[in-house]
């Protein structure tokens, strides 16, 4: 510290030509770099108005109009007074969700393949993250291994992993199940195993000093004290998946996204609201229940350790 | 002169401040003790109206402050400077920046937002710095210095707003003794040379002893003693510092009894 | 002693340790059955049968096969400028994402809107556009705009707001009030209160969101293309449809290799935020 001189005499010439100089040099500097990154920025979006064709517009300039004339077809000619009437009657909720029946089994569809895709891959995670956390596995080859293929399937967009299983397994369910496995594999894998590498090893060590072999090391020193945060994040990727299981039928994956496709390839569009209202319902409804869920099951523990993972991370 | 009049103040069932009075004159410098919780602070936020009481009057020198809103309330605070015990700077700005913030209730908006300062103020505030000998530290992040440093930046910005009151809030109660000597030393400085009115909130009664002439005791919301240094006497010292007679005890009874006990002294400063 | 004895001097010792109450072990063996059922039913439902599932991996392995080796089909230079088509339309949907979610965020902060209406409305609207997956966006607006690059930047901008809006709101939320508060003490307005009490707390934490989302919105550039929105997903729905998959490996180890970089660029920005 600078204790010795801190009583200031009035005469301390403090130089004050010098301190407008040194400040006059930093704020032009830190004004070039602010330039510097104005221009960059402008750069970047000109390059990405040019490349994606947005400046030269070849949808024509009326496509803000385009929107609100598709918006006016999508909303159903409902009538007040047959709004709770049959199916045949026009303009009542029951002709305008016509085929709810059908779109409640998609709807059926969509949450078993997302439940059987996070179960399955979600096992799988778990196996594999022992062998990706790098206290866990000493040979190097082999993390590497599991750690780059966690990578690959993080990497690859899942719409784009359902198109390949589509073309093997045909259209349908089957495809979307898979693409969630993969999916699921790379996220949780990846979360897993670094929660094992934040494991604490001296609960590993004193199984291994009672003589258990690996697995034993394993299932008694790193499950227990990581099954709070290992179920929370399965619970929130079941969550996620859920929601994107419903999107993944547009590219042909099963559920209700193939019902969305259908509607749209018919141009029936106050039916493609219908479906999205459904959709957005369920999603919601979704959201209430693994909150709830996440409180009763994990909720404490979460807390106490500190650990509640969030959203982005588990996405990620 | 600075007159707290009756003034309450409270946040739903808890009572900060209650049935305060106090007068102080222009120049002094004043120590506030207290357990924490007594209502030093909101003393204090109050003073400068970061607090608007409920009942009572504040007045400077004749002018009713404790009502005041908008451009005159912006004025008074101004007027009425607080420091912290935790600094409350900008941790990611520059010193110079963070003392220049002082004087953000009387610059032009737009220039300010871009960081634009005159040249003039720049050299106030560098030579405000200067005098804590903390000119050498101007272009510093401020979050990269010591607490005793950030403490004196504080004070640099405080006295750029050309301030008539000083409040300082526990300002050296998360120092280091050589530093909180060195914050004190400049804040009682501040008071003799330029004649600012100081309130300082103290938790070390050493510190109020050392710096203060006049010393004000708080407990559980009240003023309980007001008086010259001189009479801060071990058991006045135990009575402002005296743990609620009850646990659940909540009523202002007990504070009743306290007060006949160590008489309010203000006739005699005032 | 008999080994009953033992067992019952145990147990009195520690209650529940050797004679585990039976409610204990039923609700366990009830929640893994019900469970096993679940699962059992999803399983049936989806028909993931032997002859289904050795029929689709033995294609799927044909498939496999033909994508090696991989060839850019004579065409490196169309792909190229697919790949950077799909960083544009990542750019820009983040941006408009990021223009409609500041006012939003400011909105749904309750540090800076005082009124609680406001932003519970606010935030009630922003939950329930939250769910929409970007996919679900893209096709509506393929359908409404025409084929090419703009429903897509529109989709990924339109998933987007909510999302983004909701962080802005908790970066500001979470802005350190003691230090606004000293700049209030200072007699600053409020604006000023807001440019140097909040702002500097707030901008770096959304900033690195921003960058955040534009390497997952490069993933969502790539999707939407495939419902017709433009970029290397458009390309790419055009291979798997002629199972020219040699191509289709190509491209998807070009996507990787520009994922990557993007990556790593955007990390090394938002570690220098800190």
């Amino acid at each position: 510290m600078d204790g010795a001189h801190h009583n200031p005499t009035p005469d301390s010439p403090f130089d004050l030509v010098a301190f407008e100089a040194d400040w006059n040099r930093r704020s032009r500097n830190s004004r070039l770099i602010s330039l510097g990154w104005i221009a960059l920025a402008s750069f970047v979006l000109i390059m990405s108005m040019e490349l994606s064709e947005a400046g030269q517009s070849t949808v024509d300039a009326g496509w803000t109009a385009r929107i609100a004339t598709f918006a006016d077809r999508m909303v159903p000619d409902l009538q007040l007074q047959n709004l709770f009437g049959a199916r045949r009657d026009a303009g009542s909720l029951a002709s305008w969700f016509y085929d709810l029946p059908v779109w409640l089994v998609a709807m059926r569809e969509t949450i078993a393949m997302a439940f059987v895709g996070t179960v399955v891959g979600g096992t799988l995670a778990l196996y594999l993250s022992f062998l990706a956390a790098s206290n866990l596995n000493q040979n190097w080859i082999g993390l590497q291994l599991v750690r780059r293929t966690f990578d690959l399937a993080r990497t690859i967009p899942d719409a784009i992993l359902a198109l390949i299983f589509a073309a093997a397994f045909s259209l349908g369910p089957v495809a979307g199940v898979l693409t969630l496995i993969i999916s699921t594999v790379g996220s949780l894998g990846k979360l897993f195993s670094e929660c094992m590498e934040n494991a604490e090893m001296r609960q590993v060590d004193s199984i291994s000093a009672l003589g258990g072999n690996w697995v034993m090391q394993m299932r008694f020193g790193i499950i227990p004290q990581l099954l709070p945060q290992i179920l929370s994040y399965w619970l929130l990727r079941m969550e996620i998946n859920l929601s994107s299981a419903a999107a993944l039928g547009i590219v042909g994956a099963g559920g209700i996204g193939m019902e969305l496709q259908r509607a749209i390839s018919f141009t029936e569009f106050d039916t493609y609201l219908a479906i999205l209202i459904l959709i957005i319902g369920y999603i919601f409804v979704l959201d209430l229940l693994s909150e709830t869920l996440r409180h009763r099951l994990i909720g404490k523990h979460a807390l106490r350790n500190n650990r509640k993972p969030s959203a982005k991370a588990a996405a990620a | 002169m600075l007159e707290i009049d009756k003034v309450t103040c409270s946040f739903g069932d808890v009572t900060a401040v209650k049935q305060a009075n106090l007068t102080i004159q222009r120049g002094e410098m004043v120590g506030i003790i207290g357990r924490s919780g007594s209502g030093k602070s909101s003393l204090l936020r109050l003073i400068n109206r970061l607090y608007t009481p409920q009942e009572g009057t504040i007045r400077w020198d004749g002018q009713t402050v404790s009502d005041l809103k908008g451009r005159e309330l912006r004025a008074w605070r101004q007027r009425a400077t607080i420091i912290f015990q935790d600094y409350n700077l900008i941790p990611r700005l520059d010193v110079l920046t963070n003392v220049l913030l002082g004087t953000l209730g009387r610059r032009p908006l737009a220039p300010v937002m871009f960081k634009q300062w005159p040249k003039e103020l720049r050299a106030q505030a560098v030579l405000e710095l200067d005098r804590l000998s903390m000119a050498d530290t101007v272009f510093k992040r401020t979050q990269f210095l010591s607490g005793g440093q950030q403490q004196r930046i504080a004070i640099a910005r405080a006295m750029l707003q050309e301030p008539e009151i000083l409040l300082a809030d526990e300002p050296v109660a998360s120092l280091d003794p050589i530093n909180a000597e060195i914050v004190m030393q400049s804040i009682a400085d501040i008071n003799a040379s330029r004649g600012i009115t100081v309130l300082v909130n103290l938790h070390s009664i050493d510190i109020a002893r050392r710096y203060c002439r006049r010393v004000i005791g708080m407990n559980r919301g009240s003023i309980v003693f007001d008086g010259p240094v001189s009479d801060l006497t071990e058991s006045a010292v135990a009575e402002i510092y005296r743990k609620r007679t009850q646990p659940c005890e909540c009523s202002g009874d007990a504070v009743a009894q306290v007060q006949p006990v160590m008489p309010v002294a203000t006739a005699v400063y005032a | 002693m008999s080994d009953l004895a033992l067992l019952q001097q145990a147990e009195a010792l520690a209650p529940g340790a050797i004679f585990t109450p039976i409610t204990n072990r039923v609700k366990f063996w009830l929640g893994l059955i019900a469970f096993a059922i679940v699962f059992t039913a999803a399983w049936i439902d989806l028909e993931l049968t032997y002859s289904v599932l050795a029929g689709g991996f033995g294609k799927l392995g044909q498939i496999l096969g033909t994508m090696v080796p991989p060839t850019s089909g004579g065409q490196l230079e169309r792909l190229l400028w697919a790949i950077a088509q799909t960083l544009a339309i990542a750019v820009l949907g983040t941006v408009l994402a990021v223009v409609g979610a500041l006012p939003l965020g400011l909105l749904a902060a309750r540090n800076i809107v005082p009124n609680p209406m406001i932003h519970f409305i606010v935030r009630r609207i922003m939950d329930i556009f939250r769910g929409i997956p970007v996919l679900v966006w893209a096709l509506i607006l393929v359908a409404a705009v025409g084929l090419g690059p703009i429903p897509g930047i529109l989709a990924i901008g339109f998933a987007d707001i909510p999302r983004l809006a909701k962080l802005f709101g908790e970066a500001l939320e979470n802005a350190d009030e003691r230090q606004r508060d000293s700049l209030r003490a200072t007699g600053s307005p409020d604006i000023g209160v807001l440019r140097f009490g909040t702002l500097p707390q707030a901008l770096p934490v959304c900033l690195s969101q921003c960058l955040y989302y534009l390497e997952q919105n490069f993933r969502s550039a790539a999707i939407v293309g495939v419902v017709g929105a433009g970029g290397i997903g458009f390309e790419l729905d055009e291979r798997i449809r002629i199972f020219a998959f040699d191509e289709v490996a190509f491209i998807v180890l070009l996507y990787i290799v520009a994922v990557t970089v993007l990556d790593l660029g955007s990390q090394w920005l938002r570690t220098r935020l800190t």
